[in-house]
């Protein structure tokens, strides 16, 4: 995962700010998984067992499951990995996901999404995952 | 150069015929086993795309969900999916285990429905290709009692995906 720091834009007027405001990609995948954990539908957050495994052992557990990169023009890119509710509208689940994640990231840092692909890795019955860690599905 | 080919050759000579043969077995061994992975059919199937990003539904996720649906079906006790990606078309086929031999040919047509409507309903996906219904066994209650029959009518394909019925 990407841990380079991003720099939040101020606007044009540069010189009457204070300083720059960092946001670390490692806070953006947290508001990421925050605002895609209270989508209805949505039953968890992670990665494969491979990916689980890597960002348990190096410590990065807010990283697992989202991946936070920016464009060219310094946007977003989000890539969200989730584990569905059995029943729901998997694609109009995943539209919704990804606008309310566009507009919660966007509103937290004051710096534009480009995209966010949902990738849907698994479905589950609401129950089955009741007991499980919410963000460990495997 | 000429030195180094000399030398292979006698490294040649002093190996038995049956190690060359072995490590030739093992070349032509990963050569397939690269092959293959190169070859490897993708485990994602972009749902949809658009300005605001692109949602992909792994393969794993479809073999859940189409799982999930049979075992919603009174007259299944297992199912074992499996979800083959030609280019865009999703080809689907599923082994199942019903508890009963009766209802057998409606149990399946019934299946291939729920399949086919989900796919398209769920994920909007139009390109639905074969959906082949197989049934493998039946509930130990019923195995003296399931009848001799021809095995061909025991599969069943889906040429054409059935049409989603009015809701």
């Amino acid at each position: 995962m990407d841990s380079q720091e991003s720099t939040i834009e101020t606007g044009d007027d540069q010189e009457g700010s204070l300083g720059q405001i960092k946001v670390n990609h490692t806070v953006v995948s947290t508001i990421v998984k925050m605002a895609a954990i209270n989508v209805s539908g949505v039953l968890a957050i992670g990665g494969n067992f491979v990916e689980n495994f890597i960002a348990q052992i190096s410590s990065k557990e807010s990283d697992k499951g989202v991946r936070v990169s920016e464009d060219e023009a310094g946007n977003y890119q989000i890539e969200i990995r989730v584990l569905m509710e059995y029943g729901v509208e998997l694609a109009k689940t995943a539209e919704t996901l990804q606008m309310i994640v566009a507009k919660q990231v966007t509103n937290m840092t004051g710096k534009p999404v480009a995209n966010v692909d949902v990738i849907i890795e698994g479905v589950k019955m609401a129950d089955d995952i009741g007991n499980e860690d919410p963000e460990n599905p495997e | 150069m000429p030195e180094l080919v000399q030398q292979a050759s006698e490294l040649l000579d002093e190996l038995h015929p049956y190690t060359i043969v072995g490590i030739f077995a093992v070349f032509v061994l990963i050569i397939i086993g690269l092959g293959r992975l190169v070859n490897k059919p993708p485990s994602r199937l972009t749902a949809f795309s658009s300005e605001t990003g692109s949602v992909l539904v792994s393969r794993k996720a479809l073999q859940e969900l189409i799982r999930q649906a049979c075992l919603r079906d009174d007259f299944v006790e297992a199912a074992r999916p499996a979800v083959k990606i030609n280019g865009s078309k999703i080809n689907t086929s599923v082994d199942l285990r019903l508890t009963s031999p009766t209802n057998l040919k409606k149990t399946s047509e019934r299946l291939q429905m729920r399949i086919s409507e989900l796919l398209q309903k769920s994920l909007n996906f139009d390109q639905i290709g074969n959906i082949e219904i197989m049934v493998t066994s039946f509930g130990k209650s019923d195995v003296d009692d399931i009848p001799i029959a021809d095995p061909a009518s025991s599969t069943l394909q889906s040429k054409d995906p059935p049409p989603t019925p009015e809701r």
